[in-house]
């Protein structure tokens, strides 16, 4: 654990010399992650950059990070629709519980297209994409797609007083220490995942989205048939 | 192919003006500040002294997409709740004009109960913010409201008030936790030297 502690304040402390700052409008780390060990602990600290040294200053790499991310976002704008592909990839797993204390392992809804959606109650975005996804749900509950709603850090309480004035009727599941936000890379609420039926992860949709809209419930019930 | 070559260029220009930028940035980070809290009291770090802080920046209007980092900060806090007495959570609005003490006490509480919202006149964040070295921008919307980027790093400020770690945006809240006791526990030998001899 000391040794632990002391490596971690060595990496903040090269971190901490080089005044290395992220930059919320960038989303470089969305895409590489942090190397992970088996503990879970982030082994690597410093930048991808460090080779250029110490030159260059937090205020440097704002500078980079944002017209990486401003290119970034001009590129994919014009290719990202509804429903933005990604790269297929295994989902991480999780062991959720709901509202009720019933156990939701990811692994269950494995055959099936599932969307999981990241929320939180002070989400505002949240808020107002969750009445639609509740829509939407009612139409493709019987087409045999999953739907699950993964709230970030409230607890119980919070939620049932939430759902009270925005019901949701399929399952809702608690990351209360945000252990599955993070395996999952969520980065901004909301966020929403579709899996096709071998469990991968095909599409990430940053932000709201009107889930009953027309052509996007048409789409997700065409990768129910792929 | 057009997409990419842009984003080359815009990347080379920007590392241009970049490195013309790096090295008028070199005073000291962190330090005590003055600002006003979430139920409207005058606030200076040094009320804090003997705590570890745990400091965050940024602004409750998310009109689009929410960062989770506060969500984070909150479950490291909640790890921490058997060590409340040594451990204060701070965050700081860079957004003043529209945080003001009664939109952070609504916010923070859907966080962590203990988490103390800041914010005061735009001088003052803007002085904060320097002192930590935070960069904030404001970008105009199309709908006439305004959003800002900034970076998001957490400080951590020992129980002298010194800055003693910056941990980048996007680090586990499991990472940040390991390196908060490992700080307690420093602060504890420092607190009781000979301590350990003791046993």
């Amino acid at each position: 654990m000391a040794e632990t502690n002391s490596q971690a304040m060595k990496t903040m402390g090269e971190m901490f010399d080089r005044n290395e700052h992220s930059f919320y409008s960038f989303s470089w780390f969305d895409q590489i992650g942090w190397p992970v060990d088996d503990c879970g602990q982030a082994v690597q600290v410093t930048s991808p950059f460090g080779f250029l040294g110490h030159s260059l200053t937090g205020l440097t790499w704002s500078f980079l990070f944002f017209a990486l991310s401003m290119s970034i976002s001009w590129t994919s704008s014009a290719d990202q629709g509804l429903l933005p592909e990604v790269r297929p990839l295994p989902a991480p797993s999780f062991n959720l519980q709901d509202l009720e204390g019933g156990n939701h392992l990811l692994g269950d809804y494995r055959g099936r297209v599932a969307i999981v959606n990241f929320w939180a109650s002070w989400c505002v975005p949240c808020r107002r994409e969750l009445p639609s996804m509740n829509r939407a749900w009612r139409e493709l509950q019987p087409k045999g797609i999953a739907m699950l709603a993964i709230n970030l850090g409230d607890d119980a309480e919070a939620i049932r007083d939430f759902l009270i004035d925005f019901p949701i009727d399929f399952p809702v599941l608690l990351d209360h220490r945000g252990r599955t936000s993070q395996r999952w890379q969520v980065r901004g609420l909301p966020t929403t995942f579709v899996l096709n039926r071998r469990g991968e992860i095909i599409r990430r949709v940053v932000g709201e989205r009107e889930w009953d809209d027309e052509i996007l419930l048409y789409e997700l019930q065409a990768l129910q048939l792929d | 192919m057009v997409a990419v070559a842009k984003r080359l260029l815009l990347l080379m220009i920007f590392s241009a003006l970049s490195v013309a930028l790096t090295w008028a940035d070199t005073e000291e980070l962190g330090g005590e500040f003055s600002l006003t809290d979430h139920n409207n009291n005058p606030f200076e770090l040094r009320q804090l002294q003997g705590k570890l802080v745990l400091l965050s920046f940024g602004y409750t209007y998310c009109p689009d997409i929410c960062p989770t980092e506060l969500a984070n900060l909150a479950a490291v806090l909640n790890e921490l709740d058997d060590q409340a007495g040594r451990v204060q959570g701070l965050f700081v609005s860079l957004d003043p004009g529209r945080d003001t003490p009664e939109v952070l006490y609504d916010y923070v509480r859907y966080f962590n109960e203990r988490l103390v919202g800041l914010t005061g006149s735009e001088a003052d964040v803007a002085k904060v913010a320097r002192q930590y070295r935070v960069n904030y921008q404001r970008h105009e919307r199309e709908d006439g409201g305004y959003s800002i980027d900034h970076s998001a790093n957490l400080y951590l400020i020992d129980g002298k008030g010194k800055l003693t770690a910056v941990v980048p945006y996007g680090m586990p809240p499991k990472h940040i936790l390991d390196l908060v006791r490992g700080l307690m526990a420093e602060d504890g030998r420092d607190e009781f030297p000979g301590h350990e001899n003791n046993g």
